[in-house]
């Protein structure tokens, strides 16, 4: 082993792939602080230029771009209310509310430092615990699945603010516009209208777009001309204190997003949200998230960043990638004539503890590369209003249109715009629908593969130690809701 | 519109969506396919509309209640100040969607931007054709070569 270490050191320590992972995690950060660009598109762009160089030299690119956007999708989330990419917009629920308290500096020191305790907490447990988490990964069949999406459906509480029911209504509504696109089992057209680009189902980047930076854009055109002023976010700083006391919910986090993240088919979205719902159970003061909590801040960006070595658990070990991601750099590595799985590791050790020590770098990289994009992209807020929006109205639109190049998808964002104006109008909270719309296939597809296992058998969903855990928790989550539900009420009535 | 009334018609809407999607939009838009103990493509829309139908029942008739006492429920939704600039930007984005279909990037990009910036207070004319010409050039430039993904 200490033979395998000490070639991989040798492999990776050049100045070349030093530079490598730097400009792979500046990349990075750039593609995931602009709204509608993302890490997934940032990989696929870079594959073409690492047909040619060593293959460590093209993963330290490939994944410390992956990194980068990982963190960056903040950033706009926190000073724009535009979550960079959809790992981030749970970061929105509590990050603008900070910015517009004048508080965005804390905000995004916060961000940063999540993200990098998360990282760096997922990057050791991918070294350690790679074979054992894999293993762990593989027990998930459908019924856990379906349990598990059950289980994080309770997130809905969370996000809801404070009218339960206006939120169960918006996750509902982004439950059926989930089902749109081919049925998962039958592969039958559902709500597509004919149309051949909706056979893929609505564009989650597009609905995020349209639901949070459009939706904002039709709130901030509302003020008189000069009116609002551009909230100033100062440097991103922020004192250990803070940092120790919201220790626990990034370690929470950081433990949500690995276990998630090495769960085939989930990825970073759910993660966050289920770690900010998490961190509103555990915490002391859960009536201030929504409204502008470091500690949401926390749970959120140390989730969706530790779910970056999660992901690679069963890329690595088993050649399964968790999410699209991992599915683009899986691309990579066969691009490169290597087939992740039991295989690289007894064939490639070397390479595979590269890899692994690339990763730390990375993260070691994150909050130098990250501190200089906050400063840059914090000027944004000096930029005047009528500069502003103007760019992120067409940012929005082109990122959107990038995406998969389809002008309906442009169509379709200005919709859940006008959809997500009306909902804040009238005091609907977004994140659900957002959740309904994340989990919905998710769980279709789950219940529905089930079933078929089972000929129709329900009890199914409790055959399985983890299935039965899932519904534990879920009844636990139930119960703690509904008294949490009755305290306030009792407390408003007093 | 008070949070109480505006609950009434929101919980009205969804109600009214429900029965649209039970009555109309599923059994017209999605096939239903019978195969062996195969759960129906229509179970999990059917599920969706139920769930909406619950909850838009339920804030209709609390809002009632609300709109009786005359106490506010729930949040305070962010109050219309002016819908007719909402109204123009979606406009102007519709546009842009219109004429980049049409004629392309190039004429579509500084027709959304002047008038954006417009919407948004800029009233100098320099200033105005300033964002307008070099957002243009760098999102051109940024997309075509830098990102390969062209903007036809």
């Amino acid at each position: 082993m200490l033979a395998d270490i000490a070639s991989a050191l040798d492999m990776l320590l050049s100045v070349q792939n030093m530079i490598a992972i730097f400009v792979g995690v500046a990349f990075g950060v750039f593609m995931g602080a602009v709204p509608g660009l993302t890490g997934t598109m940032g990989i696929a762009l870079i594959i073409p230029l690492t047909y040619s160089i060593e293959p460590i030299t093209a993963f330290a690119l490939l994944l410390g771009t992956y990194k980068g956007a990982l963190f960056s999708g903040c950033i706009p989330a926190i000073l724009i209310n535009t979550p960079g990419t959809p790992a981030a917009a749970a970061t929105v629920l509590d990050g603008y509310p900070l910015t517009q308290k004048g508080r965005g500096g804390e905000a995004m020191g916060m961000a940063l430092w999540a993200s990098v305790i998360g990282d760096t907490i997922s990057t050791v447990a991918l070294i350690f615990g790679a074979v054992l988490l894999a293993q762990l990964a593989t027990k998930f069949g459908p019924p856990e699945f379906a349990t598990l999406v059950l289980f994080s459906l309770t997130i809905v509480a969370g996000v809801s603010g404070t009218s339960m029911i206006k939120g169960i209504a918006a996750a509902a509504v982004g439950f059926i516009f989930g089902t749109v696109g081919l049925d998962p089992m039958m592969a039958t057209p559902r709500f597509t209208f004919g149309e051949l680009t909706m056979l893929n189902g609505i564009s989650l980047m597009a609905m995020l777009i349209g639901l949070f930076a459009v939706s904002e854009l039709f709130i901030q055109s509302e003020a008189a001309a000069g009116s609002i002023k551009n909230v100033l976010v100062p440097k991103a700083k922020i004192g250990w204190d803070k940092i120790r006391e919201n220790m626990k919910t990034i370690l929470r986090g950081s433990t949500i997003g690995i276990v998630l993240g090495s769960i085939p088919g989930l990825g970073a979205t759910p993660a966050a949200f289920l770690s900010y719902s998490e961190a509103i159970r555990a915490s002391k003061t859960p009536e201030k998230f929504g409204k502008g909590s470091l500690e949401g801040v926390a749970a959120v960006e140390s989730a969706n960043n530790a779910t970056a070595g999660g992901a690679l658990i069963p890329l690595m070990a088993l050649g399964v990638p968790g999410d699209v991601v991992t599915a683009v750099l899986l691309g990579a590595f066969l691009i490169h004539g290597l087939a992740p799985g039991p295989q690289l590791f007894a064939e490639n050790l070397d390479l595979v503890y590269a890899i692994f020590i690339a990763l730390l770098i990375a993260a070691l990289m994150l909050p130098v590369i990250g501190l200089a994009a906050i400063r840059l992209f914090s000027r944004i807020a000096m930029i005047p209003r009528y500069v502003l929006y103007p760019v992120i109205a067409i940012l929005c639109l082109l990122g959107v249109y990038g995406f998969n190049s389809s002008p309906t998808d442009m169509w379709v964002m200005l919709g859940f715009g006008f959809l997500g104006y009306g909902m804040r109008k009238l005091a609907f909270p977004l994140a659900p629908m957002m959740i309904g719309f994340v989990l919905e296939p998710i769980g279709e597809q789950s219940v529905r593969q089930a079933l078929t296992i089972s000929s129709g058998d329900w009890t199914i969903f409790a055959s399985t130690p983890i299935s039965i855990l899932f519904l534990v928790l879920t009844a636990a989550s139930v119960v703690f809701i509904a008294r949490r539900s009755m305290k306030d009420r009792a407390k408003a009535n007093a | 519109m008070k949070d109480g009334l505006s609950d009434t018609v929101a919980g009205a809407a969804l109600v009214g969506f429900a029965l649209v999607l039970w009555f109309y939009l599923i059994p017209t838009f999605v096939t239903e396919v019978e195969f062996q103990a195969e759960m129906s493509p229509r179970f999990f829309p059917r599920l969706g509309a139920i769930l909406i139908f619950g909850s838009g029942l339920v804030l209709f008739l609390r809002s009632l209640r609300t709109v009786r006492s005359a106490v506010a429920d729930g949040e305070t939704g962010e109050r219309v100040a002016r819908p007719l600039s909402a109204m123009l930007v979606a406009l102007a984005m519709s546009g842009f969607i219109i004429l980049f279909q049409q004629v392309g990037y190039a004429a579509a990009a500084p027709f959304l931007l002047v008038a954006m910036t417009v919407l948004f207070g800029g009233r100098h004319p320099v200033a105005v054709a300033a964002v307008a010409i070099v957002t243009t050039a760098v999102l051109y430039a940024l997309f075509n070569y830098a990102l390969n993904l062209p903007l036809s």
